[in-house]
Protein backbone atom coordinates (compact mmCIF):
# COMPACT_ATOMS: atom_id res chain seq x y z
CA UNK A 1 0.00 0.00 0.00
CA UNK A 2 1.51 3.20 -0.93
CA UNK A 3 1.33 5.99 1.29
CA UNK A 4 -1.14 8.32 1.96
CA UNK A 5 -1.60 11.29 2.30
CA UNK A 6 -2.70 11.39 6.07
CA UNK A 7 -4.02 14.96 6.84
CA UNK A 8 -6.01 15.19 3.71
CA UNK A 9 -7.81 12.23 4.15
CA UNK A 10 -8.65 12.55 7.72
CA UNK A 11 -9.67 16.30 6.61
CA UNK A 12 -12.13 14.63 4.32
CA UNK A 13 -13.92 11.92 6.61
CA UNK A 14 -14.43 15.47 8.95
CA UNK A 15 -15.75 16.95 6.11
CA UNK A 16 -18.08 14.26 5.63
CA UNK A 17 -18.68 14.02 9.34
CA UNK A 18 -19.77 17.38 9.58
CA UNK A 19 -21.47 18.09 6.32
CA UNK A 20 -24.05 14.95 7.19
CA UNK A 21 -27.96 16.29 7.84
CA UNK A 22 -29.27 13.42 10.11
CA UNK A 23 -33.18 14.02 10.19
CA UNK A 24 -36.12 12.01 11.44
CA UNK A 25 -38.04 10.57 8.34
CA UNK A 26 -40.27 7.81 9.76
CA UNK A 27 -40.64 4.63 12.07
CA UNK A 28 -41.17 1.03 11.76
CA UNK A 29 -41.04 -2.19 13.09
CA UNK A 30 -37.24 -3.45 13.83
CA UNK A 31 -37.79 -6.99 11.99
CA UNK A 32 -39.52 -5.38 9.05
CA UNK A 33 -37.42 -2.01 8.79
CA UNK A 34 -33.74 -2.95 9.88
CA UNK A 35 -31.37 -4.07 7.34
CA UNK A 36 -30.44 -7.71 7.51
CA UNK A 37 -32.54 -8.24 10.39
CA UNK A 38 -34.81 -10.58 9.11
CA UNK A 39 -32.11 -12.34 7.59
CA UNK A 40 -30.68 -13.05 10.81
CA UNK A 41 -33.64 -15.77 11.79
CA UNK A 42 -36.83 -15.21 13.41
CA UNK A 43 -35.24 -15.42 16.96
CA UNK A 44 -32.82 -12.48 16.56
CA UNK A 45 -31.60 -9.78 18.71
CA UNK A 46 -28.94 -7.42 17.97
CA UNK A 47 -27.02 -6.01 20.89
CA UNK A 48 -25.06 -2.81 22.06
CA UNK A 49 -21.04 -3.43 21.99
CA UNK A 50 -18.76 -5.19 19.00
CA UNK A 51 -19.80 -8.88 18.41
CA UNK A 52 -20.25 -10.83 21.87
CA UNK A 53 -21.86 -15.01 22.32
CA UNK A 54 -24.03 -15.54 25.28
CA UNK A 55 -21.40 -17.17 27.30
CA UNK A 56 -19.34 -14.06 27.48
CA UNK A 57 -22.43 -11.65 27.97
CA UNK A 58 -22.30 -9.60 30.97
CA UNK A 59 -25.39 -9.68 33.92
CA UNK A 60 -27.33 -6.18 32.31
CA UNK A 61 -26.62 -7.62 28.69
CA UNK A 62 -28.76 -10.81 29.84
CA UNK A 63 -31.03 -9.49 31.77
CA UNK A 64 -31.88 -7.66 28.25
CA UNK A 65 -31.63 -10.70 26.52
CA UNK A 66 -34.35 -12.38 29.06
CA UNK A 67 -36.43 -9.39 29.24
CA UNK A 68 -36.17 -9.49 25.38
CA UNK A 69 -37.36 -13.09 24.93
CA UNK A 70 -40.04 -12.63 27.59
CA UNK A 71 -41.76 -9.55 25.57
CA UNK A 72 -41.52 -11.07 22.18
CA UNK A 73 -43.31 -14.01 23.86
CA UNK A 74 -40.13 -16.55 23.16
CA UNK A 75 -40.24 -17.69 26.97
CA UNK A 76 -42.61 -17.22 29.55
CA UNK A 77 -40.14 -16.23 32.62
CA UNK A 78 -36.56 -15.51 33.14
CA UNK A 79 -35.23 -19.36 33.62
CA UNK A 80 -36.83 -20.16 30.59
CA UNK A 81 -35.05 -17.43 28.81
CA UNK A 82 -31.98 -18.17 29.72
CA UNK A 83 -32.21 -21.33 28.96
CA UNK A 84 -33.90 -20.96 25.24
CA UNK A 85 -30.34 -18.16 24.90
CA UNK A 86 -27.94 -20.77 26.57
CA UNK A 87 -29.03 -23.47 23.90
CA UNK A 88 -28.14 -21.30 20.85
CA UNK A 89 -31.06 -20.78 18.74
CA UNK A 90 -31.55 -17.40 19.27
CA UNK A 91 -29.25 -14.98 16.64
CA UNK A 92 -26.97 -12.35 18.70
CA UNK A 93 -25.43 -9.46 16.59
CA UNK A 94 -24.43 -5.75 16.79
CA UNK A 95 -26.48 -3.46 16.32
CA UNK A 96 -23.80 -1.49 14.14
CA UNK A 97 -23.74 -4.23 11.83
CA UNK A 98 -27.19 -3.25 10.45
CA UNK A 99 -26.56 0.08 10.74
CA UNK A 100 -28.39 0.77 14.38
CA UNK A 101 -27.38 1.76 17.47
CA UNK A 102 -28.74 0.62 21.34
CA UNK A 103 -27.86 2.91 24.74
CA UNK A 104 -26.70 0.33 27.49
CA UNK A 105 -27.56 -2.91 26.50
CA UNK A 106 -28.80 -2.05 23.30
CA UNK A 107 -30.78 -5.12 23.27
CA UNK A 108 -33.36 -4.35 20.13
CA UNK A 109 -36.01 -7.37 19.16
CA UNK A 110 -37.78 -7.82 16.35
CA UNK A 111 -41.82 -6.66 17.02
CA UNK A 112 -39.75 -3.12 19.12
CA UNK A 113 -40.60 -0.23 17.11
CA UNK A 114 -37.77 1.84 15.51
CA UNK A 115 -37.07 5.39 14.71
CA UNK A 116 -35.71 5.53 11.20
CA UNK A 117 -33.38 8.59 10.53
CA UNK A 118 -31.68 9.27 7.38
CA UNK A 119 -28.85 11.48 6.44
CA UNK A 120 -30.00 14.16 3.58
CA UNK A 121 -26.72 15.34 3.01
CA UNK A 122 -25.14 11.39 1.94
CA UNK A 123 -28.19 9.71 1.89
CA UNK A 124 -27.56 6.60 3.86
CA UNK A 125 -29.81 6.06 6.86
CA UNK A 126 -29.87 4.68 10.72
CA UNK A 127 -32.01 2.99 13.11
CA UNK A 128 -32.43 2.70 16.97
CA UNK A 129 -35.47 1.83 19.52
CA UNK A 130 -37.23 4.22 21.62
CA UNK A 131 -36.42 5.15 24.96
CA UNK A 132 -37.84 3.34 27.99
CA UNK A 133 -37.17 5.65 30.61
CA UNK A 134 -34.63 5.23 33.80
CA UNK A 135 -34.63 2.77 36.64
CA UNK A 136 -36.58 -1.10 35.88
CA UNK A 137 -35.95 -0.89 31.93
CA UNK A 138 -34.53 -3.32 29.69
CA UNK A 139 -31.72 -1.66 28.80
CA UNK A 140 -30.38 -1.33 31.67
CA UNK A 141 -30.87 -5.57 32.04
CA UNK A 142 -34.01 -5.62 34.23
CA UNK A 143 -36.76 -8.21 33.50
CA UNK A 144 -39.39 -7.89 35.55
CA UNK A 145 -42.95 -7.40 34.74
CA UNK A 146 -42.64 -3.50 34.37
CA UNK A 147 -40.86 -3.76 32.38
CA UNK A 148 -42.40 -5.81 29.70
CA UNK A 149 -45.63 -4.24 30.05
CA UNK A 150 -44.47 -0.85 29.40
CA UNK A 151 -43.05 -2.09 26.16
CA UNK A 152 -45.88 -3.75 24.78
CA UNK A 153 -47.57 -0.24 25.96
CA UNK A 154 -45.06 1.58 23.74
CA UNK A 155 -45.54 -1.08 20.85
CA UNK A 156 -48.88 -0.62 20.84
CA UNK A 157 -49.60 3.16 22.40
CA UNK A 158 -46.88 5.16 21.71
CA UNK A 159 -45.48 3.86 18.58
CA UNK A 160 -48.87 4.33 16.48
CA UNK A 161 -48.91 7.90 17.47
CA UNK A 162 -45.30 8.90 16.93
CA UNK A 163 -45.38 7.13 13.55
CA UNK A 164 -47.87 8.91 12.60
CA UNK A 165 -46.57 12.12 14.02
CA UNK A 166 -43.07 11.76 12.19
CA UNK A 167 -45.26 11.04 8.79
CA UNK A 168 -47.31 13.81 9.08
CA UNK A 169 -44.01 15.87 9.77
CA UNK A 170 -42.30 14.37 6.60
CA UNK A 171 -44.93 15.18 4.54
CA UNK A 172 -45.22 19.13 5.40
CA UNK A 173 -41.60 19.86 6.16
CA UNK A 174 -39.17 17.11 5.32
CA UNK A 175 -38.84 15.22 8.58
CA UNK A 176 -37.54 16.59 12.17
CA UNK A 177 -34.14 18.58 11.48
CA UNK A 178 -32.06 16.33 14.50
CA UNK A 179 -28.92 18.20 14.40
CA UNK A 180 -30.58 21.63 14.86
CA UNK A 181 -32.05 20.38 18.11
CA UNK A 182 -29.09 18.52 19.28
CA UNK A 183 -27.23 21.45 18.30
CA UNK A 184 -29.48 24.14 20.45
CA UNK A 185 -29.73 21.53 23.01
CA UNK A 186 -25.84 22.34 23.56
CA UNK A 187 -26.63 26.02 24.45
CA UNK A 188 -29.99 25.15 26.68
CA UNK A 189 -27.48 23.01 29.05
CA UNK A 190 -27.49 19.36 27.28
CA UNK A 191 -24.62 17.61 26.59
CA UNK A 192 -26.53 14.65 24.79
CA UNK A 193 -25.53 11.82 26.68
CA UNK A 194 -26.15 11.75 30.16
CA UNK A 195 -28.23 14.89 29.85
CA UNK A 196 -31.25 15.66 26.97
CA UNK A 197 -33.79 17.87 29.42
CA UNK A 198 -33.56 20.68 26.25
CA UNK A 199 -33.24 17.93 23.60
CA UNK A 200 -35.99 15.82 24.98
CA UNK A 201 -38.17 19.13 25.12
CA UNK A 202 -37.51 20.54 22.00
CA UNK A 203 -38.00 17.21 20.47
CA UNK A 204 -41.48 16.96 21.68
CA UNK A 205 -42.44 21.21 20.88
CA UNK A 206 -41.19 19.58 17.34
CA UNK A 207 -43.24 16.85 17.03
CA UNK A 208 -46.24 17.34 18.98
CA UNK A 209 -48.43 19.23 16.31
CA UNK A 210 -47.95 16.81 13.79
CA UNK A 211 -48.73 14.22 16.30
CA UNK A 212 -52.16 16.62 16.90
CA UNK A 213 -52.43 16.69 13.49
CA UNK A 214 -52.44 13.31 12.51
CA UNK A 215 -54.16 11.19 15.86
CA UNK A 216 -58.06 11.55 16.69
CA UNK A 217 -57.17 8.94 19.56
CA UNK A 218 -56.89 11.46 22.08
CA UNK A 219 -56.52 9.24 25.13
CA UNK A 220 -53.41 8.02 23.34
CA UNK A 221 -51.96 11.15 22.19
CA UNK A 222 -52.37 12.68 26.01
CA UNK A 223 -50.84 9.31 27.28
CA UNK A 224 -47.94 9.08 24.95
CA UNK A 225 -47.24 13.11 25.32
CA UNK A 226 -47.18 12.71 28.88
CA UNK A 227 -44.69 9.51 28.44
CA UNK A 228 -42.12 11.68 26.63
CA UNK A 229 -41.99 14.58 28.71
CA UNK A 230 -41.45 12.43 31.79
CA UNK A 231 -38.45 11.10 30.45
CA UNK A 232 -35.97 13.30 30.09
CA UNK A 233 -33.89 10.81 27.84
CA UNK A 234 -36.15 10.33 25.44
CA UNK A 235 -34.63 12.53 22.64
CA UNK A 236 -31.05 10.49 23.54
CA UNK A 237 -32.09 7.41 20.94
CA UNK A 238 -32.76 9.37 18.40
CA UNK A 239 -29.78 12.30 19.01
CA UNK A 240 -27.34 8.49 18.66
CA UNK A 241 -29.41 7.64 15.45
CA UNK A 242 -28.38 10.65 14.06
CA UNK A 243 -24.67 10.38 14.94
CA UNK A 244 -24.60 6.95 13.91
CA UNK A 245 -25.94 8.35 9.73
CA UNK A 246 -23.51 10.59 10.48
CA UNK A 247 -20.30 8.59 11.05
CA UNK A 248 -21.30 6.25 8.61
CA UNK A 249 -20.70 8.78 6.07
CA UNK A 250 -17.73 9.55 6.97
CA UNK A 251 -16.42 5.53 7.21
CA UNK A 252 -14.34 4.29 4.62
CA UNK A 253 -12.57 7.17 3.82
CA UNK A 254 -8.94 5.32 2.46
CA UNK A 255 -5.87 6.76 4.40
CA UNK A 256 -8.38 8.35 7.68
CA UNK A 257 -7.37 7.59 10.95
CA UNK A 258 -10.56 8.82 12.35
CA UNK A 259 -12.57 7.04 14.54
CA UNK A 260 -15.98 5.72 13.11
CA UNK A 261 -17.33 3.51 16.00
CA UNK A 262 -17.17 3.36 19.46
CA UNK A 263 -18.87 1.18 21.62
CA UNK A 264 -19.14 -1.20 24.52
CA UNK A 265 -21.28 -4.35 25.53
CA UNK A 266 -20.25 -4.48 29.14
CA UNK A 267 -17.78 -6.64 28.45
CA UNK A 268 -15.55 -5.66 25.48
CA UNK A 269 -14.73 -1.99 24.46
CA UNK A 270 -14.50 -2.00 20.75
CA UNK A 271 -14.06 0.82 17.83
CA UNK A 272 -14.05 1.05 14.43
CA UNK A 273 -11.72 3.56 12.13
CA UNK A 274 -12.68 5.04 8.98
CA UNK A 275 -9.70 3.78 6.78
CA UNK A 276 -9.35 0.04 8.35
CA UNK A 277 -12.54 -0.97 7.11
CA UNK A 278 -14.97 -3.17 8.90
CA UNK A 279 -12.58 -4.40 11.28
CA UNK A 280 -13.50 -4.54 15.13
CA UNK A 281 -9.81 -3.63 17.72
CA UNK A 282 -11.29 -4.26 20.82
CA UNK A 283 -9.96 -5.17 24.96
CA UNK A 284 -11.63 -5.45 27.88
CA UNK A 285 -14.23 -2.69 29.06
CA UNK A 286 -13.83 -0.29 31.43
CA UNK A 287 -15.16 0.16 35.03
CA UNK A 288 -16.79 3.68 35.26
CA UNK A 289 -15.93 5.32 38.76
CA UNK A 290 -19.49 6.45 38.85
CA UNK A 291 -21.49 8.15 41.85
CA UNK A 292 -24.11 5.46 43.13
CA UNK A 293 -27.69 5.68 43.69
CA UNK A 294 -28.13 4.82 47.39
CA UNK A 295 -28.08 1.33 48.51
CA UNK A 296 -25.28 0.39 46.09
CA UNK A 297 -21.89 -0.19 46.13
CA UNK A 298 -18.76 0.15 43.54
CA UNK A 299 -18.89 -3.76 43.74
CA UNK A 300 -22.42 -3.64 42.16
CA UNK A 301 -20.97 -2.03 38.88
CA UNK A 302 -21.04 -3.43 35.81
CA UNK A 303 -18.27 -2.82 32.95
CA UNK A 304 -19.02 -0.22 31.03
CA UNK A 305 -21.82 -1.32 28.50
CA UNK A 306 -23.70 0.83 25.30
CA UNK A 307 -23.55 2.15 22.00
CA UNK A 308 -24.09 5.73 23.57
CA UNK A 309 -20.42 6.21 22.74
CA UNK A 310 -21.61 7.29 19.72
CA UNK A 311 -22.49 10.27 21.17
CA UNK A 312 -18.44 11.42 22.25
CA UNK A 313 -17.67 9.78 18.56
CA UNK A 314 -19.88 12.01 16.92
CA UNK A 315 -18.20 15.25 19.41
CA UNK A 316 -20.76 15.75 21.78
CA UNK A 317 -21.66 13.96 25.04
CA UNK A 318 -18.35 13.51 26.99
CA UNK A 319 -16.69 16.15 24.56
CA UNK A 320 -19.23 19.02 25.33
CA UNK A 321 -19.57 18.10 29.21
CA UNK A 322 -18.46 21.91 29.71
CA UNK A 323 -21.86 23.02 28.40
CA UNK A 324 -23.71 20.84 31.10
CA UNK A 325 -23.04 22.66 34.54
CA UNK A 326 -26.35 21.10 35.69
CA UNK A 327 -25.21 17.33 35.63
CA UNK A 328 -21.84 17.41 36.78
CA UNK A 329 -22.72 16.89 40.47
CA UNK A 330 -24.83 14.08 38.94
CA UNK A 331 -21.39 12.55 37.32
CA UNK A 332 -19.57 12.86 40.28
CA UNK A 333 -17.56 16.59 39.25
CA UNK A 334 -17.44 19.89 39.08
CA UNK A 335 -17.95 22.49 36.55
CA UNK A 336 -14.66 23.34 36.37
CA UNK A 337 -13.93 19.29 35.62
CA UNK A 338 -16.32 19.78 32.87
CA UNK A 339 -14.45 22.31 31.49
CA UNK A 340 -11.45 20.36 31.86
CA UNK A 341 -12.70 17.13 30.52
CA UNK A 342 -14.01 19.00 26.86
CA UNK A 343 -10.85 21.49 26.73
CA UNK A 344 -8.26 17.81 26.49
CA UNK A 345 -10.44 15.72 24.06
CA UNK A 346 -9.15 19.10 21.46
CA UNK A 347 -5.61 17.15 21.97
CA UNK A 348 -7.39 13.76 20.45
CA UNK A 349 -9.61 14.52 17.84
CA UNK A 350 -9.06 15.96 14.21
CA UNK A 351 -10.71 19.16 14.13
CA UNK A 352 -13.70 21.67 15.41
CA UNK A 353 -17.22 21.45 14.66
CA UNK A 354 -18.97 23.81 12.82
CA UNK A 355 -22.54 23.42 14.55
CA UNK A 356 -21.94 22.10 18.02
CA UNK A 357 -21.06 24.59 20.04
CA UNK A 358 -19.68 25.48 23.80
CA UNK A 359 -21.05 29.22 24.89
CA UNK A 360 -18.55 28.51 27.83
CA UNK A 361 -15.49 28.49 26.02
CA UNK A 362 -16.86 31.35 23.80
CA UNK A 363 -18.67 29.30 21.32
CA UNK A 364 -15.95 27.21 20.12
CA UNK A 365 -17.01 24.36 18.02
CA UNK A 366 -16.98 20.82 19.82
CA UNK A 367 -13.70 18.86 19.74
CA UNK A 368 -14.84 16.75 17.15
CA UNK A 369 -13.26 13.16 15.10
CA UNK A 370 -11.12 11.08 17.19
CA UNK A 371 -7.91 10.53 15.70
CA UNK A 372 -6.44 6.87 17.00
CA UNK A 373 -2.78 8.50 15.94
CA UNK A 374 -3.08 11.35 18.39
CA UNK A 375 -4.47 9.18 21.34
CA UNK A 376 -1.71 6.49 20.87
CA UNK A 377 0.61 9.80 20.51
CA UNK A 378 -0.19 11.65 23.70
CA UNK A 379 -2.44 8.42 25.97
CA UNK A 380 -5.12 10.86 26.45
CA UNK A 381 -8.09 8.57 25.50
CA UNK A 382 -11.83 9.57 24.94
CA UNK A 383 -13.99 10.76 28.35
CA UNK A 384 -17.47 9.64 28.70
CA UNK A 385 -20.38 10.60 31.08
CA UNK A 386 -22.65 7.67 31.24
CA UNK A 387 -24.86 5.30 33.06
CA UNK A 388 -23.71 2.15 34.69
CA UNK A 389 -26.25 -0.58 35.70
CA UNK A 390 -25.86 -3.35 38.27
CA UNK A 391 -23.54 -6.12 37.31
CA UNK A 392 -26.06 -8.76 38.20
CA UNK A 393 -29.01 -9.62 35.81
CA UNK A 394 -32.13 -7.82 35.90
CA UNK A 395 -31.14 -4.95 39.05
CA UNK A 396 -31.04 -2.17 36.81
CA UNK A 397 -29.53 0.49 37.18
CA UNK A 398 -27.00 1.67 39.77
CA UNK A 399 -25.83 5.31 39.29
CA UNK A 400 -23.75 7.63 36.79
CA UNK A 401 -20.58 8.94 36.07
CA UNK A 402 -17.42 9.56 33.86
CA UNK A 403 -15.66 7.04 32.39
CA UNK A 404 -12.50 7.21 30.29
CA UNK A 405 -12.16 4.55 27.14
CA UNK A 406 -9.42 2.00 27.46
CA UNK A 407 -6.63 2.75 25.43
CA UNK A 408 -5.65 -0.77 24.40
CA UNK A 409 -8.53 -0.61 21.53
CA UNK A 410 -6.58 2.53 20.10
CA UNK A 411 -3.17 1.10 20.11
CA UNK A 412 -4.77 -2.25 18.31
CA UNK A 413 -6.50 -0.18 15.46
CA UNK A 414 -2.72 2.12 15.51
CA UNK A 415 -0.61 -1.10 14.69
CA UNK A 416 -3.12 -1.80 12.00
CA UNK A 417 -3.19 1.38 10.68
CA UNK A 418 0.57 1.34 10.09
CA UNK A 419 0.87 -2.33 8.68
CA UNK A 420 -2.06 -1.42 6.23
CA UNK A 421 -0.72 2.61 5.37
CA UNK A 422 3.09 2.66 6.19
CA UNK A 423 5.52 1.59 3.05
CA UNK A 424 8.87 1.08 4.48
CA UNK B 1 31.26 28.60 40.30
CA UNK B 2 32.59 27.22 43.43
CA UNK B 3 31.03 25.34 45.62
CA UNK B 4 30.37 27.46 48.83
CA UNK B 5 28.55 29.58 45.79
CA UNK B 6 26.38 27.18 44.57
CA UNK B 7 25.53 25.99 48.29
CA UNK B 8 24.92 30.49 48.91
CA UNK B 9 22.97 30.53 45.51
CA UNK B 10 20.79 27.54 47.13
CA UNK B 11 20.25 28.81 50.50
CA UNK B 12 19.15 32.13 49.26
CA UNK B 13 16.80 29.85 46.88
CA UNK B 14 15.08 27.92 49.55
CA UNK B 15 14.92 31.14 51.76
CA UNK B 16 13.13 32.87 49.46
CA UNK B 17 10.29 30.31 49.00
CA UNK B 18 9.84 27.20 46.98
CA UNK B 19 7.31 26.56 44.33
CA UNK B 20 6.86 22.89 43.54
CA UNK B 21 5.94 21.49 39.56
CA UNK B 22 4.48 18.66 40.03
CA UNK B 23 4.69 16.00 36.81
CA UNK B 24 2.51 13.10 36.51
CA UNK B 25 0.72 11.71 39.61
CA UNK B 26 -1.93 13.99 40.54
CA UNK B 27 -2.68 13.09 43.72
CA UNK B 28 1.12 14.38 45.19
CA UNK B 29 0.00 18.13 44.23
CA UNK B 30 -3.02 17.95 45.53
CA UNK B 31 -1.59 16.46 49.46
CA UNK B 32 1.08 19.41 48.73
CA UNK B 33 -2.18 21.61 47.74
CA UNK B 34 -3.63 20.59 51.20
CA UNK B 35 -0.51 21.52 53.38
CA UNK B 36 -0.57 24.59 51.85
CA UNK B 37 2.56 24.31 49.63
CA UNK B 38 2.56 26.63 46.27
CA UNK B 39 2.27 23.90 43.70
CA UNK B 40 1.57 23.67 40.00
CA UNK B 41 0.25 20.60 38.79
CA UNK B 42 1.37 19.18 34.64
CA UNK B 43 -0.89 16.69 33.42
CA UNK B 44 1.39 14.78 31.83
CA UNK B 45 2.08 10.96 31.55
CA UNK B 46 4.44 8.75 30.14
CA UNK B 47 3.51 7.70 25.98
CA UNK B 48 1.24 4.19 26.23
CA UNK B 49 2.54 3.15 23.05
CA UNK B 50 5.36 1.14 22.44
CA UNK B 51 8.22 3.19 21.16
CA UNK B 52 8.53 0.91 17.84
CA UNK B 53 4.45 2.07 16.95
CA UNK B 54 5.21 5.75 17.59
CA UNK B 55 8.51 5.30 15.52
CA UNK B 56 6.02 3.73 12.64
CA UNK B 57 3.50 6.47 13.55
CA UNK B 58 6.37 9.57 12.98
CA UNK B 59 7.44 8.08 9.83
CA UNK B 60 3.72 7.82 8.56
CA UNK B 61 3.33 11.32 9.17
CA UNK B 62 6.44 12.29 7.92
CA UNK B 63 5.92 10.59 4.55
CA UNK B 64 1.98 11.50 3.92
Amino acid sequence: MPNIDLEAANREALEKLLNAAPTLIGMGVAREVVPGMKELGEKALLHAGPPITWERMSGPMRGAVMAACMYEGWAADSDEAAKLAESGEIAFDPCHHHHAVGPMAGVTSPSMPVFILENKTHGNRSYVNMNEGLGQVLRMGAFSPEVTDRLRWMEKTLYPTLRDGIAKALQDCGGIDVKNIIAQGLHMGDEMHNRNKAGTSLFLRAIVPYMIEASSDTAALVESIRFIDKNDHFFLNIAMAAAKCSLEAAHGVEGSSMVTVMCRNGTDFGIKVSGLGDEWFTCEAALPDVLLFPGFTKDDVNRDIGDSAIMETYGIGGFALAAAPAIVQFVGGTPADAANFSLEMYEISIGENNIFTLPAFNFRGTATGIDIIKVAETGVTPILDTGAAHKTAGKGQVGAGIVRMPIEAFLNAAEAFVEKYLDE
Amino acid sequence: MSENSVSSSFDSMLKSGVAVVNFGMERFSSDLKEQGVSVVHVDWRPPAAKSSLLSKLGKLKQNS
